[in-house]
């Protein structure tokens, strides 16, 4: 970037630089060292669900059609509600992980089927074993909602919230023992919290960290298109989730 | 060339369930079947069992959607199961659309249908 020393031209070459930048560019900026996965799901094809994070946490495509349209000027990956999912388990993440202090965000595109169609299906989850350590963003199975689920041993706080666009949307959860706080926003707004957590404990799965899926089985598979699946290992803040829920 | 979901039914041999080897002999034997054009992960051969792995469903790019004969040939070949005895155990269920899109549809509906034997007890 060429910078003049002429304020007005700078600002104006500035400015362009600042909407040049990609939603990872302006997530690594933002958060750095925190993210500990970054799954762009902007792959043309192929079955590596590549980390943008820089630690190479890569996962694995099973039944994903990808190059579909994202939420920005690249693309998404498309679950089928059937037998699709990224399985995003590493020996790597399951030594970041940060338990007790996170916040996992995501964007998703549900057709208005899915929205009413009664089934539970994951936009992602990351577990050590179900009911007692995990988190996850889910579809419920009552219409137009979602669940937002933190277990850490044994207890569980689970904010659910009612939304129904068929346009993408950005969902993020967060969690803080220290803060003892569990947190859900929808498109960067606050849109329930709870406290009282317990206390995690154990390492992830290997088979129940999974993008599109409860499990690599595949179980409770999402229905529509998700993109930017980001995990961090600490309590984003109310405004940084708004930057978060900001794609372009 | 045809993307689609397909439900095979194991009875009989496999009465109880399919053992590992016998899932990993499945498998690879379907997975011959398969037309891979480009590397859309959709397209490759990808399944799913029931809990009591007395059924699965797969999804892949086929030359032409696979009769029931066509997949007795290949499982016979890999598992060296008896043609006779694989025709009177497997059932087979074609889940019926011209696009991938289409198939997709009647297979959520069937899985919607039929969750207490699909999804995991987790949730």
């Amino acid at each position: 970037m060429r910078i003049t020393g002429n304020a007005v031209v700078d600002r104006a070459i500035l400015g362009r630089a600042e909407r040049r930048s990609t939603y990872t560019q302006r997530m690594l900026a933002l958060f750095g060292a925190s993210i500990i996965g970054l799954w762009t799901q902007g792959e043309a094809s192929g079955t590596v669900c590549r980390d943008a994070s820089g630690d190479g946490r890569n996962g694995t495509y099973t039944g994903v059609q990808l190059a579909q349209p994202g939420v920005d000027r690249f693309t998404s990956a498309r679950y089928d509600g059937a037998t699709s999912y990224a399985n995003v388990y590493s020996s790597s993440l399951a030594t970041a992980l940060n338990g007790t202090e996170g916040t996992l965000g995501i964007f998703a595109k549900i057709p208005a089927a899915a929205w009413s169609d009664g089934v539970l299906r994951y936009f992602a989850r990351f577990a050590v074993a179900a009911n007692s350590n995990e988190f996850s963003i889910q579809k419920a199975v009552g219409i137009n909602s979602l669940t937002f689920q933190y277990f850490a041993g044994g207890v569980g706080r689970s904010p659910g919230v009612t939304v129904s666009t068929t346009n993408w949307f950005h969902a993020a959860l967060t969690w803080s023992k220290s803060g003892d706080s569990v947190e859900a926003f929808v498109n960067g707004v606050p849109a329930g919290v709870l406290s009282g957590l317990g206390v995690w404990s154990g390492s992830l799965n290997s088979d129940r960290c999974c993008i599109g899926a409860s499990i690599k089985t595949p179980s409770f598979v999402f229905s529509g298109s998700l993109q930017y699946a980001m995990l961090l290992n600490r309590a984003a803040t109310s405004a940084e989730v708004a930057q978060m829920a900001r794609a372009v | 060339m045809w993307i689609g979901y397909l439900l095979v039914e194991l009875s009989g041999a496999f009465a109880g369930g399919v053992s590992a080897a016998q899932q990993t002999a499945i498998d690879k034997a379907v997975k011959t079947l398969n037309k891979i054009t480009e590397q859309q992960p959709y397209q490759l051969w990808h399944y799913r069992m029931n809990l009591a792995k007395t059924a699965f469903i797969g999804c892949a790019q086929w030359s032409s959607k696979p009769s029931k004969s066509d997949l007795v040939a290949v499982i016979n070949q890999f598992s060296g199961i008896s043609t006779t005895v694989l025709n009177s155990s497997v059932a087979m269920t074609i889940f019926n659309g011209e696009t991938w899109d289409a198939s997709g549809d009647a297979c959520r509906a069937y899985l919607a249908a039929n969750l207490a034997a699909w999804e995991s007890a987790e949730a």
